[in-house]
């Protein structure tokens, strides 16, 4: 057999690619051009929004179904509470996409037909596809925390959709007197942001530290084992708010028994512990849209190929973002915006002459601990049996030079600039 | 005068040599073996549709148009020996950066000769 270069090998693949993008003469035949309808504007979908209007502006009909006028990012917004950054500097809106040609729509999705190739919206009006990306994100299950509802959530904020909830959360921490105490309950796995709870403790804890705070306290009572970073946020605690925060494990307390919002209490098998602020956030699910399209298996969350982000369940969806299972990466902004580039990527292969790279996909997440304390953990991705599988990773350190940790603070803060560019199109 | 240009010169050097990851770097690897990595990047034709590709993930932490004395520095529009060389000393762990180390240990000769050659042709 005749040995063949790689570029031979290229032109082969971008003939077979040719033959296998036939199917782009039909949408022709069909009047206009290929229709791509995206389906939430964060992360995930705001990155495929603008990855192809700028790469295949002129060849494919972008449109982006968002219910928000405005997006402020879960990103970003512990250093809200922090006061590290200010409310405005974290919401961002889509006008630089509708500039570069992607319509957007202002509505809530409220199902896809998989057979006609459309979405329909709240008020009524359908949507045409020919590739569909789905991106809403999480939906919070209540009720899996005892006791807890959404009418709760008024007054013992989840702030685990960034928004309303965030700024809720920000009035009942900044009127914490001395001596009061927070209870957080994390959620469950899998959920949006591994390490956001515990730098949530971090950043109130700040700003009680900032106060002069002597006897304030937080208590974290977890319903899991151990959690991300975990050794970092312990030492962080103890060298940044000694004696202030306790972690408390399911096998110390035995369990959440129940949330009394009004009462201001967490019941548990081990005590009752009272907060003069509760911060509850309950176990996630896919977006309502995934479930209610049936893209969702029994976990609650949609399978995909690994190789191009597409649905398992349907050739023509594409999942990306927390909505979507994504084997070994996190549920973090930074993933979705990776998995967008790959999907996007595969759109541009499916209905133009674009050429389709092997997926890979990259993640960071750094979290800061108190001022000039920002600690970092990242990983490379690729597609082996059939899951995005780690290839390759790091953490910070345990007592590393403390010129690392700040230049981690800054370099995360760069990265916001950059990353919400990468999703908006702007800051 | 020559004094003065002198003292402006280092202390731009002191300023570019601080904000870059350069002040992290090791004195442990062999820089020969650095040189000899670098120079089989530049054995390879970039493709620079491959490199466009690679680059989404370079652009989720270098703004296109930031500053180029950030702690993440804009890269577009850089010279390309420049972008093959911080890539390789990335890779090799010359340069002390845990986020970019780990970037470039899934990024072999063809993926930075890619990514040099797009990033050196895109303007700011």
């Amino acid at each position: 057999m005749t040995k063949l270069t790689r570029r031979q090998f290229t032109l082969l693949g971008a003939t077979a690619l040719a033959s296998a993008a036939l199917p782009v003469f039909s949408f022709a035949q069909n009047g206009g051009k290929p229709k791509v309808v995206v389906i939430g504007g964060g992360a995930g979908g705001g990155t495929v929004a603008h990855q192809l209007a700028s790469d295949a502006g002129d060849a494919l009909d972008i449109t982006l179904i968002e219910q928000n006028e405005e997006y402020t990012t879960c990103f970003f917004s512990n250093l809200y509470l922090g006061n590290f950054r200010t409310f405005d500097s974290i919401t961002h809106n889509w006008d630089a996409l509708t500039a570069m040609g992607v319509k957007k729509v202002t509505g809530k999705a409220t199902g896809i037909d998989t057979s006609a190739k459309t979405v329909q919206l709240d008020d009524g009006s359908t949507h045409a596809y020919d590739r569909l990306v789905v991106a809403p994100g999480i939906d919070l299950i209540y009720d899996s925390v005892p006791g807890y509802s959404e009418a709760d959530s008024e007054i013992a904020p989840h702030a685990w959709q960034a928004g309303p909830q965030t700024k809720l959360l920000k009035e009942k921490l900044d009127a914490l007197e001395d001596g009061d105490q927070i209870v957080m309950v994390p959620p469950p796995n899998p959920y949006r942001c591994p390490p956001g709870p515990y730098e949530r403790v971090s950043m109130m804890a700040h700003v009680l530290k900032e106060k002069g705070f002597r006897e304030a306290r937080i208590v974290i009572l977890d319903p899991k084992p151990k959690f991300s970073k975990q050794g970092l946020f312990s030492e962080g605690w103890e060298k940044e708010y000694p004696g202030m925060v306790e972690w408390i494990g399911p096998d110390i307390h035995g369990g959440i028994k129940n949330v009394d919002a009004k009462a201001g209490t967490v019941e548990t098998d081990f005590d009752t512990f009272e907060g003069a602020l509760l911060n509850i956030v309950p176990a996630q699910k896919a977006g309502e849209i995934a479930t209610a399209a049936g893209l969702t298996d029994d976990s609650g969350f949609c399978p995909i190929d690994a190789e191009s982000m597409r649905s398992t369940m349907d050739e023509n969806i594409f999942v990306i973002g927390d909505a979507c299972i994504a084997g070994d990466m996190p549920k973090s902004a930074f993933s979705a915006n990776s998995q967008a580039k790959v999907a996007a990527n595969a759109i541009r292969a499916d209905l133009t002459d674009a050429r389709k790279f092997p997926a890979r996909y990259a993640n960071t997440c750094w979290s800061l601990i108190a001022t000039d304390n920002d600690v970092k953990v990242g990983a490379q991705y690729a597609p082996a049996d059939g899951k995005i599988t780690s290839t390759a990773s790091f953490i910070s350190q345990t007592g590393e030079d403390p010129a690392i940790r700040a230049a981690n603070y800054d370099e995360s803060v760069a990265w916001y600039e950059a990353i919400t560019k990468d999703i908006f199109g702007s800051a | 005068m020559i004094d003065l240009l002198a003292r402006k010169a280092l202390a731009w050097a002191i300023v570019l040599f601080a904000v870059s990851d350069r002040a992290f770097a090791s004195d442990e690897i062999d820089y020969g073996q650095v040189e000899i990595a670098i120079a089989a990047v530049g054995e390879v034709t970039a493709d620079l549709d491959y490199g466009e590709y690679l680059a989404g993930e370079c652009v989720s932490c270098h703004a296109v148009d930031g500053p180029k004395q950030a702690q993440i520095p804009a890269i577009a529009g850089r010279n390309r020996e420049a972008l093959i060389r911080a890539m390789v000393e990335y890779r090799t762990g010359f340069r002390k950066n845990k986020v970019m180390q780990t970037v470039m240990t899934t990024k072999g000769n063809e993926e930075i000769a890619a990514l040099a050659a797009w990033y050196a042709a895109k303007e700011r």
